[in-house]
């Protein structure tokens, strides 16, 4: 079980109608492995995901996650969507929503105690107990992200997949989320996408960048040039606190352009 | 109002305790069923299937009295309707790029327009306006019994897949990522608003009776934030509307239906206004 790759694409080309999002995709994620996504808007970041969560079927190439068939290991990942079109008055606790990370297919009948008990220990470790009976829709953008992560938690996944976590958080309380996904369990697979070069936390060790096709680096291999050549020229490098070895390797094609650039 | 219990408790008049009996035992399944659908927000899809049942009625009704199909009861024919219908329109939703607020209008006057047909061509004197809006003279002791499986049975599926079912109507993507099937899950639902709406059509109608399954679940939500609570309230609003609608029809001599919806269509505007 631990020598194979937690994820595994093979070969891997996606399109949606007539255009390829994705094509000859290689790579491996190993298990325990904090590996982060990024790449331009369109670039198929968000597509990966749902392939490696069996929402999407490849069409051609193969997926294995933890050596099996997407779809047959979902009770296995926990999956924080990016974009989450809930209804505000839809009547739904925090401690609900958490709860519904335990339901598959074959959950009939009422929520156990042990159900709950796992519920609340998730919520506790993303600093949320307090709010467990607060209605989902009257918290913070940053209290519902830690919420969506208790409910990708709560199932002791082995691997944890983050859409843009930050997506909808505003800057003062980044820091805090930040902190969250650093304490992520270590023993896990982590896989975060993000579109924010600045928020690619500390301890990630590999960085994918997809921009149809996929190149994986180690992130002490990231340079500013390489990051400039993914996404565009109009960008910021914040984060400087890793030293930059020389570049070798592959370049990658540059891009038509990213429109809004956002801060890296 | 004395009259009223005394005619309840009467053993020669059984159609008021019959219409009270089948209000009590519906309020069950309208609340639990009526909930999920409320916060769905597929009221309109709930009550094409509801419109849909004329046109079972109307087939049974000519079956039974030009063909001679005594053994065809008009709720079979509802039964019949109503499931077809919630699950066409169930299939054209989850195809992907259909207009579906057409299949739903389709489903719902080419029902309606089955059923004025049949009925006119049967013979004798049939009035539509009695399956239209119910008719308190229409419920038999029979129908309790129906009435009282189907609750069971709806209230019984329920139970078992309430969770998957709430997970799906919240987050589709995150339960699809978590192996369960949207579509048959969806679905369901539709076939317990089918079945809910047959158990209560001869009291109040097939235009009616989606006012009972929405309004209570309605005024529910404006006040108790937990589903569960949501459930509950909404069934007891629906005894409360059915009892008081029941009674203000005997005393101000109404046609039962829609006293009771006047009664729900009240109490929602109350919760606006307050």
């Amino acid at each position: 079980m631990s020598s194979q790759p937690a994820v595994c694409f093979h070969k891997v080309c996606f399109s949606y109608a007539a255009e390829a999002v994705l094509s000859d995709v290689d790579f491996d994620i190993l298990p325990a492995d904090n590996v982060c996504v990024v790449g331009p808007n369109g670039g198929g970041k968000t597509t990966l995901l749902k392939l490696m969560l069996g929402l999407l079927k490849p069409d051609s190439g193969h997926i294995r996650v933890f050596g099996e068939a997407p779809e047959k290991m979902q009770g296995a990942l926990g999956y924080v969507p990016q974009h989450m079109h809930f209804d505000p008055v839809f009547p739904v606790r925090a401690i609900d929503v958490v709860l519904m990370g335990q339901v598959g297919r074959r959950s009939f009948g009422f929520s156990t105690r042990g159900d709950r008990r796992r519920a609340e220990a998730a919520l506790d470790q993303v600093g949320q107990l307090a709010q467990a009976q607060a209605q989902f829709a009257e918290l913070s953008g940053g209290q519902r992200q830690a919420v969506l992560i208790a409910r990708a938690l709560v199932g002791s996944p082995r691997a944890i997949l983050l859409d843009e976590p930050d997506a909808h958080i505003d800057p003062g309380r980044r820091d805090k989320l930040k902190q969250l996904l650093d304490y992520l369990p270590t023993d896990i697979t982590r896989i975060m996408v993000s579109h924010n070069m600045d928020f690619v936390v500390s301890s990630v060790e590999k960085v994918i960048c997809v921009h149809r096709h996929v190149h994986v680096h180690p992130t002490s291999a990231l340079t500013a040039e390489r990051i400039r050549n993914l996404f565009g020229s109009d960008l910021r490098l914040v984060r400087h606190d890793r030293e930059h070895p020389t570049a070798t390797g592959h370049h990658h094609p540059q891009p038509a352009g990213e429109p809004d650039g956002g801060e890296y | 109002m004395g009259g009223f219990f005394e005619l309840l408790a009467d053993p020669d008049v059984g159609f008021l305790r019959n219409a009270l009996l089948l209000g009590l035992i519906g309020s069950i399944p309208l609340g639990v069923v009526g909930s999920f659908v409320v916060v769905r927000r597929i009221s309109y899809l709930a009550a094409a299937v509801a419109h849909s049942a004329l046109g079972g009625i109307g087939l049974s009704l000519f079956a039974r009295v030009e063909l001679g199909w005594d053994w065809l009861p008009p709720f079979a024919g509802a039964l019949i309707f109503t499931v077809a219908a919630a699950l066409l329109i169930g299939w054209i939703a989850v195809q992907k790029g259909q207009r579906e607020d057409a299949a739903i209008g389709t489903v719902w006057v080419g029902g309606m327009a089955i059923g004025i047909i049949a009925i006119a061509k049967t013979s004798g004197y049939n009035d539509p306006m009695a399956y239209l809006f119910g008719d308190i003279l229409l419920v038999r002791e029979s129908d309790l019994w129906l009435a009282g499986g189907f609750a069971i049975l709806i209230v019984a599926l329920l139970a078992l897949w309430h969770r998957q079912l709430f997970a799906v109507l919240f987050d589709p993507e995150f339960a699809a990522a978590r192996g369960l099937r949207n579509d048959p899950v969806y679905l369901l639902l539709l076939v317990l608003t089918a079945l809910t709406v047959v158990t209560l059509v001869s009291l109040i109608g097939v235009v009616l009776v989606v006012a009972l399954l929405t309004l209570p679940p309605a005024i529910a939500l404006a006040r108790c934030q937990r589903f569960g609570l949501v459930i509950f309230a909404a069934v007891g609003i629906n005894l409360l509307c059915i009892s008081l609608g029941l009674w203000f029809s005997y005393v101000l001599d109404f046609p039962a239906g829609p006293s009771i919806i006047l009664v729900a269509a009240g109490l929602y505007a109350a919760t606006l206004f307050r």
